[in-house]
């Protein structure tokens, strides 16, 4: 059973092969998180140059160096990827490795079923980007507006047929995650680890797979109708069959706004692990910070039409959702002071994490900023879908979500790892990314407000645009030095990396109270939890300390205890590889239906087998269950 | 510690005050200038808001310096020193807590009146207004003029100081009517329902004479959305009645065009008629033939177009390179050979099929709404969604290649490169550009 060895970093005498079948069909919940945290980071530069080539297009006038359909396919990808691809796979990734060993848990809840939503993240990824490929990818943007997106006549090719299925697997994915994350937190915590005692992190990563359980159905059904719209002759959002173009823009948005703090809320969590860590200090105003996440969860669902206040839809609702969108600025300011006061009479102790943490704040207060100006519909009449919202979002997403995952894998890399990342690349990295984030971002405010508007493949020469496009790019080449000295960094410290200890930065949370890299069942003994910062009490006093004997019961653990004793009498569930034959089935049937209209025949029967496949791996994973 | 950590305070300071100083001298030079800006109003809608922009910009200004200086300050203040020992173990504090949530809660409560108070000014039923219906088109505009049975493209004529009540529809995807000078954008959503679509109403400012000004789609709607721009003409009333009257007038025929030429041209039609492939019917409200015509003056007195000096942007100097071109271009015209040209090129609109999507008002058969009306082409200053000036070079580059100008636009399905001949390029070129 690949349950018994404790990882090391590197593996010595075994085959290749050997490490990649225990890595394919690892039901471990650590090795998932670094399988989700590598593959994302490859989207991430997938995405990263779709924005390189649009910056090189937009940085001079009237330039003609990619066609419109390319440019109209790289910014929908651009977009599609980032979300989907890069930040959600990131937080899910950081959640994966963290909240098990932050709650003081074994495992995840489900591992098998982690395992799945990993294949079918990775799967749904391939599939989605293999488009670029395959007859063209998605072009109608990342929002897919109909009739643009619905009208098979203005988009022939089956790039939004692609985008769609695509989104369907991730989506079961993502659901099945967050399920995963809810039980977990809800089942899983350690003898003493109260609701009022979890880390912020998991707290946020709480909520947002709660957002996300209540926000995907709304895309699911959404693309569902696309689909049909597309291939067979429905008119839900045709105008010519009777349809209506808005229902898309409500039913998206009901999951596309929710979708943002689903985004942001695991980057506030990281935030509010890393600062009181560097500062010394407990977090300023716990109880806020995670209730405030708790009320943006709900407040969430409540904006989204302020993405629609240029629709027409009406002084009163407009006035609405511009109330409700100020409304949800209020707890997410009120975190920017918590964090200010968490440094406030801290003993700041510099390290990566740390800038890449203060960057954050600066970075998001910035685009905070923005967003109230964007929440008054006057002033979003001028604003948006021009550049000025385009700053907007990447304050909030790239500022805001990659920053505070950059200061996540510094803080947290020495855990998964066993090495330190080297602070000099990270000096240069986090500098080259907060002037390079500057330089691109800061100048589109201005773009907007003179005139520019979103989504344009080129703009003539004498509108003033030329000379910020150009700073922007620069910029846009700055943060993409920065993220290759990163990689860089991640490349050098396998082999250079400083030996990581336990608890390299004077850590707070359970995470730090185990080896690094930890066992394959994180703990010898279940810890025992009696305040917020267990690890720091029990190095500093306050409260006596964690560690008791091993009772099983008092833990809550829902593994039966004495069944298969392995190390440590701990139980952990064999490796499985039905997860990744369910994906790779259900990714079939997805090709195969994709080109059932051209190749009908074959195409039912690549659906047929896709979905045998998906059976077979359902039949596979319940009898494994059985056996459990 | 790296090198970099004890220095970086004063790399980013530096770094700072430089992207200050190009911000500062980049933003003076264009802001009130750039075509689109919306720091430079010309009309009710656009003044209104920027009126709440100010007031708001300067509250977002103050939050973001004292948010970020209380964020460097304590980054720089606390930082560790070596004789650091563990700091005061501080949890929170309630009653700071409750301070710092009621301020912000002011303040956005203050940013809300101030929106509401000009929402409820830009929503208003204008006086008497003029109507105007824009229509949506891949990727290019249509102006109706119910009351005046005028169609036009991409140039929208509209009196200074009168409400204008715009009724925005799309004959395919959505689009977004901007002209950022003049008001905040409105969707053109195409509706199942005609009583859905949106409407916009707001009003020019004065002007002593007529002024050109720039707007641009702003919904992302396919293929080259980018270009899809749009001028606004902004006149006194006396010179957007005239406007009014001369484009009430059937198209110009050129001179040489007999009976029994036009026959031939008709014969035509039918030729053009097979290119009309996947043209959707669309309401057309206005019918430009049922509409009387203004009879009896000349084409030579075009006080709309001759007049149409911009002042203000900074298109201003480019307008005259084309008045001066057009002057050129009126001096050679002036012969007879020229005029045979016209004539040519009259004629090529049909055998060539241009009539299958085109409509010239006066024009045998070529009625279609597909492509923009050409009726009055010649009197505009933009040809190509507000790409390229109207200059005979440009509309010669247009007729050759207009997948080369404007990649993937619709007319491209039709004529590539080679599709028609330099010849009878300068022959359409020159009748179009007679239509005034």
């Amino acid at each position: 059973m690949a349950t018994t060895a404790v990882p090391a970093p590197r593996v010595g005498a075994r085959r290749w092969w050997e490490t990649w079948w225990e890595w394919i069909t690892t039901v471990d919940h650590k090795k998932i998180g670094i399988m989700y945290i590598i593959t994302a980071i490859g989207f991430f530069v997938i995405g990263g140059l779709d924005a390189l080539v649009i910056r090189l297009q937009l940085a001079r006038a009237e330039s003609t160096l990619i066609t419109p359909e390319f440019y109209n396919e790289l910014f929908t990808m651009h977009g599609t990827t980032m979300i989907f691809l890069a930040i959600m796979p990131l937080n899910v990734g950081l959640g994966n490795y963290f909240v098990p060993l932050m709650l003081g848990a074994n495992d995840m809840a489900f591992p098998r079923l982690n395992a799945l939503s990993y294949w079918l993240f990775l799967f749904g990824g391939l599939f989605l980007t293999s488009s670029f490929a395959l007859g063209g990818a998605p072009n109608a943007g990342w929002f897919a507006y109909p009739p643009l997106s619905a009208d098979v006549g203005v988009t022939p090719t089956n790039g939004m047929d692609f985008w769609v299925l695509g989104l369907q697997i991730l989506g079961v994915g993502s659901v099945m995650g967050a399920l995963n994350f809810i039980v977990t937190t809800f089942n899983l915590r350690a003898p003493g680890m109260k609701f009022n005692r979890m880390p912020l992190f998991v707290w946020a990563t709480l909520v947002a797979s709660f957002l996300i359980v209540f926000a995907f159905p709304s895309i699911t059904v959404a693309t569902i109708l696309l689909y049909f719209d597309r291939n067979f002759g429905t008119g839900f959002f045709l105008p010519t069959e009777g349809g209506d173009p808005l229902l898309w823009q409500h039913l998206f948005w009901f999951f596309g706004h929710p979708e943002v703090y689903i985004l942001i809320l695991p980057a506030f969590g990281i935030i509010s692990e890393v600062l009181p860590v560097f500062s010394r200090k407990p977090i300023f105003g716990y109880a806020f910070i995670a209730y405030s996440s708790v009320a943006i969860g709900f407040l969430g669902f409540t904006v989204w039409a302020h993405h629609m206040f240029a629709t027409g839809m009406g002084p009163l609702a407009n006035a609405a959702f511009s109330a409700t969108s100020m409304l949800i600025a209020v707890p997410t300011g009120v975190k920017i002071f918590n964090w200010i006061a968490t440094l406030w009479g801290g003993s700041l102790n510099f390290k990566t994490p740390l800038y890449f943490g203060v960057g954050f704040i600066f970075l998001f207060v910035i685009g905070g900023i923005s967003g109230v100006m964007l929440g008054s519909p006057p002033l979003d009449l001028q604003m948006t879908d021009t550049y000025f919202v385009v700053a907007h979002i990447h304050y909030v997403l790239f500022g805001g979500a990659i920053f505070a995952l950059f200061a996540g894998f510094y803080y947290w890399w020495p855990k998964m790892f066993g090495r330190m990342l080297s602070e000099r690349l990270g000096m240069w990295h986090f500098w080259l990314l907060f002037i390079g984030m500057n330089l691109a971002f800061f100048p589109q405010h201005y773009l907007g407000m003179i005139g520019m508007p979103r989504r344009i493949w080129t703009y003539p020469r004498g509108m003033g645009f030329d000379f910020w496009n150009l700073i922007s790019t620069i910029g846009a080449l700055t943060i993409a030095v920065g993220v290759g000295v990163f990689i860089l960094n991640v490349w050098l410290s396998r082999r250079h990396g400083e030996i990581a200890d336990d608890d390299p930065w004077d850590g707070h949370t359970l995470e730090w109270a185990t080896t690094s890299p930890p066992p394959a069942h994180n703990f010898d003994a279940i810890p025992v939890v009696r305040s917020r910062r267990p690890v720091w009490d029990l190095k500093y006093g306050e409260a006596q300390h964690m560690t008791e004997p091993r009772d099983t019961k008092a833990a809550g653990s829902t593994h039966e205890p004495e069944h298969q004793q392995e190390s440590h009498g701990i139980h952990l569930p064999p490796p499985s590889y039905w997860p990744i034959v369910f994906a790779f089935g259900l990714t079939i049937a997805a090709y195969a239906l994709l080109f059932s209209s051209s190749a009908p025949t074959l195409g039912i029967i690549g659906i047929f087998v896709g979905i045998s496949i998906v059976f077979t791996a359902i039949a596979g994973l319940a009898s494994q269950a059985a056996k459990d | 510690m790296s090198f970099f950590s004890s220095r970086s305070p004063r790399y980013a300071t530096i770094a700072t005050l430089v992207i200050a100083a190009l911000v500062l001298a980049g933003c003076a030079s264009e802001m009130n200038t750039a075509p689109q800006t919306t720091f430079s109003d010309q009309g009710n809608n656009a003044a209104e808001i920027l009126a709440l922009f100010r007031p708001v910009f300067w509250v977002a200004t103050a939050v973001f310096v004292l948010v970020e200086g209380l964020l460097i300050y304590s980054v720089i203040r606390f930082r560790r020193r070596p004789q650091d020992g563990i700091p005061l173990q501080i949890h929170g504090n309630t009653p700071i807590e409750i301070a710092w949530t009621i301020i912000p809660a002011i303040i956005v409560l203050g940013i809300a009146t101030l929106t509401f108070r000009t929402q409820a000014n830009l929503e208003y039923e204008g006086e008497n207004p003029l109507q105007v219906t824009v229509v949506g088109h891949q990727w290019w505009w249509e102006f109706q003029y119910p009351e005046y049975g005028i169609i036009t493209a991409n140039e929208l004529h509209i009196p200074a100081g009168r409400d204008i009540e715009f009724t925005l529809e799309s004959a395919d995807v959505i689009h977004s009517f901007w002209f950022p000078r003049l008001a905040g954008k409105t969707d053109n959503i195409p509706f199942a329902y005609p009583n859905d679509r949106n409407k916009l109403t707001f009003r020019a400012n004065e002007v002593s004479e007529a002024t050109l000004i720039r707007g641009e789609c702003a919904e992302f709607c396919g293929g080259t959305h980018a270009m899809m721009g749009m001028y606004a003409v902004v006149s006194p009333p006396a010179v957007f009645e005239q406007w009014v009257q001369q484009q009430q007038q059937d198209a110009v025929v050129p001179a040489g065009i007999t009976p029994a030429t036009q026959a031939t041209a008709e014969a035509g039609v039918a030729v053009g008629a097979t290119v009309e492939a996947g043209a959707e019917g669309e309401t057309v409200q206005a019918d430009p033939d049922g509409t009387p015509v203004a009879g009896g003056q000349a084409s030579d007195e075009n006080p709309a177009n001759a007049d149409a000096v911009v002042t203000e942007t900074a298109a201003a100097e480019v307008v005259a390179t084309v008045e001066a071109t057009i002057e050129a271009q009126a001096e050679t015209t002036a012969t007879s050979a020229a005029t045979s040209l016209e004539a040519r090129g009259y004629e090529l609109f049909a055998s060539k099929g241009c009539v299958g999507c085109h409509a010239i008002s006066g024009y045998p058969g070529a009625v279609s709404r597909t492509g923009p009306d050409l009726t009055h082409i010649g009197s505009r200053q933009h040809i190509v969604a507000g790409w390229l000036e109207n200059t005979p070079e440009n509309m010669a580059r247009w007729l050759r290649d207009p997948d080369g100008v404007k990649p993937g636009n619709l007319m491209a399905g039709v004529v590539q490169l080679g599709t028609l001949k330099e010849d009878e390029i300068a022959a359409l070129t020159a009748y179009l550009r007679s239509l005034e």
